[in-house]
């Protein structure tokens, strides 16, 4: 069986590139870093926009990133192809500003800048990841824009996000996004692994509807 | 062609939860400011334009303010002033 081609998409303002690089690589993808004025995506089946502050959160987070070459490309090759997005933090917040993702993230409730463990609960299966957010609110208006998604969901909401909303996973478009950081809980010796449940859960999207695998 | 100057003013709509203005809402009955105030945080810009008539100019800060100021989904944008300059 082939590894998975994945890139990761660094902006200008985005930190969490290389954790999340060997994030995936320790998943078994076969990953590398490509730059945000990146139009040829054709080889890969995984684009990771992971977290960070891209363009320095100007105007808004992910407001200026919607605009650059690799989230056209990537519009383009969900358009055409079957292709998996993964938007971790700052990159659920591009995925709503460039409309792949409904509703919008906005401050948290608190007004504080959020870093600590969430219970999450995704599948029926109930996990811990870490977050580190100042506009993690999810909002949407109406759930039903959310029809053809499973969610992720806080067991203790910590921000006020819409119907305790963590993440969301678009099963027709294979797009997951979300605020809790799979990678970062990878690379730490100190804690559980369950950002592997994330990787892994793609992993399986892939080989089963993108090559067939049985 | 002639230089307009915007000013325009966008914030949060009215049905969405604002934080920032309600810590401030807090620090001012602290120090004794107001008990009865109600504030919404929002952001300002000035900008100046050069286009073939006012019209164009409108039209393109409506686009320019629709597609990058705000995001329509939880935000609104009024121009507050508009002048030839």
């Amino acid at each position: 069986m082939q590894k998975i081609k994945a890139a990761v998409v660094k902006f200008f303002g985005t930190n969490c590139e290389k954790e999340t690089l060997e994030a995936l690589l320790a998943n078994g993808f076969d990953s590398c870093i490509i730059g945000q004025n990146e139009k040829n995506i054709d080889k890969y089946d995984l684009i990771v926009l992971p977290g960070g502050f891209s363009y320095g959160d100007y105007i808004s987070c992910g407001r200026i990133a919607k605009y650059t070459p690799v989230i056209k490309s990537i519009k383009n090759n969900i358009r055409k192809r079957k292709i998996f997005i993964l938007g971790i933090c700052n990159g659920f917040q591009i995925l709503t500003e460039a409309g792949l993702i409904p509703g919008a993230l906005l401050e948290n409730i608190n007004g504080k800048f959020q870093c600590d463990d969430v219970k999450l609960n995704f599948l029926n299966k109930k996990f811990i990841l870490p977050i580190a957010n100042h506009q993690g609110r999810y909002y949407i208006d109406d759930i039903k824009k959310l029809k053809d998604c499973e969610l992720i969901k806080y067991e203790n909401n910590p921000n006020g996000s819409s119907f305790d909303i963590a993440g969301i996973y678009d099963k027709k478009n294979y797009i997951l996004a979300l605020m809790p950081h799979p990678e970062r809980n990878m690379i730490t010796p100190f804690k559980p692994k369950n950002g592997i449940i994330i990787f892994e859960f793609i992993k399986n999207i892939i080989e089963k509807e993108f090559y067939g695998v049985i | 062609m002639k230089e307009y100057l915007f000013k325009i003013s966008t914030k949060l709509k009215d049905e969405i939860k604002d934080p920032e203005g309600e810590v401030v809402e807090k620090i001012a009955l602290r120090l004794g400011i107001s008990k009865n105030i109600k504030i919404k945080k929002g952001k300002f810009y000035e900008i100046k334009i050069i286009s073939s008539s006012a019209d164009a100019a409108c039209d393109e800060i409506k686009q320019l303010a629709e597609k990058i100021l705000i995001n329509p989904v939880v935000e609104a944008y009024k121009i507050e002033k508009f002048e030839e300059l």
